[in-house]
């Protein structure tokens, strides 16, 4: 064999080396993806499964606020079905909307504020926000690095060519965020 | 002649040193050196060390000084920092193996040790300051030279002890990930470990995280929560951790010299703490299975 094949073989070996540590690190990033979207698929089912409890706490001292309760339990319903990032972005939205509506009974209710179920309920959900919050930045923190490895040059032909593609970034809004603070002088 | 408020270990060393040098022991020191230089290059019949010995003992003398400044400067810091922290300085320790960390090496010693309750709610007893722990190759005879080969590696590190951790962490050890050409001493092989991965990229990328053949796999994942993964991902020391027999070690692979990194540390490892301390709670508020 003369040593132009030896090397031409030689060259087409490291380039298939280079291709089969390029396909796992994108199989390994994308997989990191799918962990981290199951972690924050934990915390909002932790989120759907406190939403009973709260709406049957805030029966017994508002049960006529019959519309705000039930836009709360049909919107857990929605979250509850919700498929995806894209799919729970919304129906997450509408889960937080209706939560804010929950809270803002509370100010109208003082039994209700002071009831000790009621706050610890509200400390549980404001926990849980947080580590909603935690998961979400995990999740869009692993999709920007397989984003990246996707869209890179020279990664993204092997991406182009085994149908990686690119994965959307979670927002969601929690009622911790929404909340304005309110300065008083 | 000291920094009133140190906020570094070096800081009043350069006026210790000008301080020690007009001082009476290194004039006499000096004074007696050159005679001494004087005296050996005369019996030796050599210009040359009457007139360079001089200039050897200043040096020496300007070194034992830097030393003297160095050590003292050092010593105000932290009898300063254990004060404000409600700290007993206790300088040089030595500290049980309960961690893999503490075990590691062939001998290992702490350094600006300072123990008591660590700041903050709830109390916990702890200590705080450099761990060093050294490496003496074996297998190479029994000449005295050898020592001289030991390899030292000094790290900052707070202890604190959590009793109640006991039955529900029997072993979760943290340690930065050994870079590709990193062939420092892996101190956690010894024992029978499982690697634990997570599913933050940036925490894998920055740590390793292992736990022991007996320790609950669901409940070391259920400690590392989104919020503990991403503040340990994003803590600018990158501190590590190690959990077992109730005792915490949480370390930071560099010596910290300065007091905003040392408090730094100490809220990394309350907040650390803290998430174990709510993970016991919380698993035995739940009903058994």
């Amino acid at each position: 064999m003369s040593t132009g094949a030896i090397i031409f073989l030689a060259l087409l070996a490291l380039v298939a080396l280079w291709a089969i540590a390029a396909y796992n690190s994108l199989v390994r990033s994308r997989n990191k993806v799918d962990e981290a979207w199951s972690g924050i698929d934990v915390q909002l089912k932790r989120r759907h499964d406190l939403v009973p409890n709260l709406v049957e706490t805030v029966k017994g001292y508002a049960a006529h606020e019959r519309q705000t309760l039930q836009s709360v339990t049909e919107a857990r319903r929605e979250a509850e079905a919700a498929r995806g990032p894209e799919q729970a972005e919304r129906a997450e939205a509408k889960l937080t909307s209706a939560l804010g509506a929950v809270n803002a009974l509370a100010e109208a209710y003082p039994e209700l504020r002071a009831a000790e179920n009621f706050q610890r309920l509200q400390a549980e959900l404001a926990e849980i926000e947080d580590e909603i919050q935690a998961s979400r930045r995990i999740y869009n923190a692993n999709v920007q690095d397989y984003n990246t490895r996707v869209q890179v040059f020279p990664t993204m032909v092997i991406a182009g060519m085994m149908s990686f593609t690119t994965r959307r970034f979670f927002e969601i809004e929690v009622a911790a965020e929404r909340a304005v603070p309110q300065v008083a002088f | 002649m000291l920094a009133p408020d140190p906020t570094h270990a070096a800081a009043g060393r350069r006026e210790l040193f000008r301080a020690y040098l007009r001082g009476r022991a290194a004039v006499y020191g000096y004074l007696l050196g050159c005679g001494g230089a004087f005296l050996v290059g005369a019996w030796q019949q050599s210009p040359l060390i009457m007139a360079a010995g001089p200039a050897a003992v200043a040096l020496g003398v300007a070194g034992i000084a830097w030393y003297a400044a160095d050590r003292a400067a050092a010593g105000n810091f932290y009898r300063k920092l254990s004060q404000s922290l409600g700290l007993f300085l206790v300088g040089r320790a030595e500290l049980l193996p309960l961690t893999p960390l503490l075990g590691a090496g062939d001998r290992r010693h702490c350094e600006n040790w300072m123990q008591g309750t660590l700041p903050g709610d709830p109390p916990l007893r702890g200590g705080f300051g450099h761990f060093v722990y050294e490496e003496i190759p074996k297998k190479r005879g029994d000449d005295a030279e050898l020592v001289q080969l030991s390899e030292s590696h000094r790290l900052a590190l707070c202890l604190a002890e959590l009793e109640p951790s006991i039955a529900l962490f029997k072993g979760v050890f943290m340690r930065p990930r050994p870079g590709l050409f990193d062939f420092g001493e892996d101190w956690q092989r010894r024992n029978h470990l499982r690697t634990l991965q997570l599913e933050s990229a940036a925490f894998t990328d920055r740590y390793q995280l292992r736990i022991t053949d007996d320790q609950d796999e669901r409940r070391a994942r259920e400690l590392f929560s989104p919020t503990l993964v991403n503040f340990l991902a994003t803590h600018p020391l990158a501190p590590c951790f190690e959990l077992k027999a109730g005792t915490l070690a949480v370390f930071v692979p560099r010596v910290l010299e300065d007091e905003g990194n040392l408090v730094f540390l100490l809220d990394a490892a309350r907040h650390i703490a803290g998430r174990v301390l709510r993970e016991v709670e919380e698993a035995a508020a739940r009903p058994a299975a």
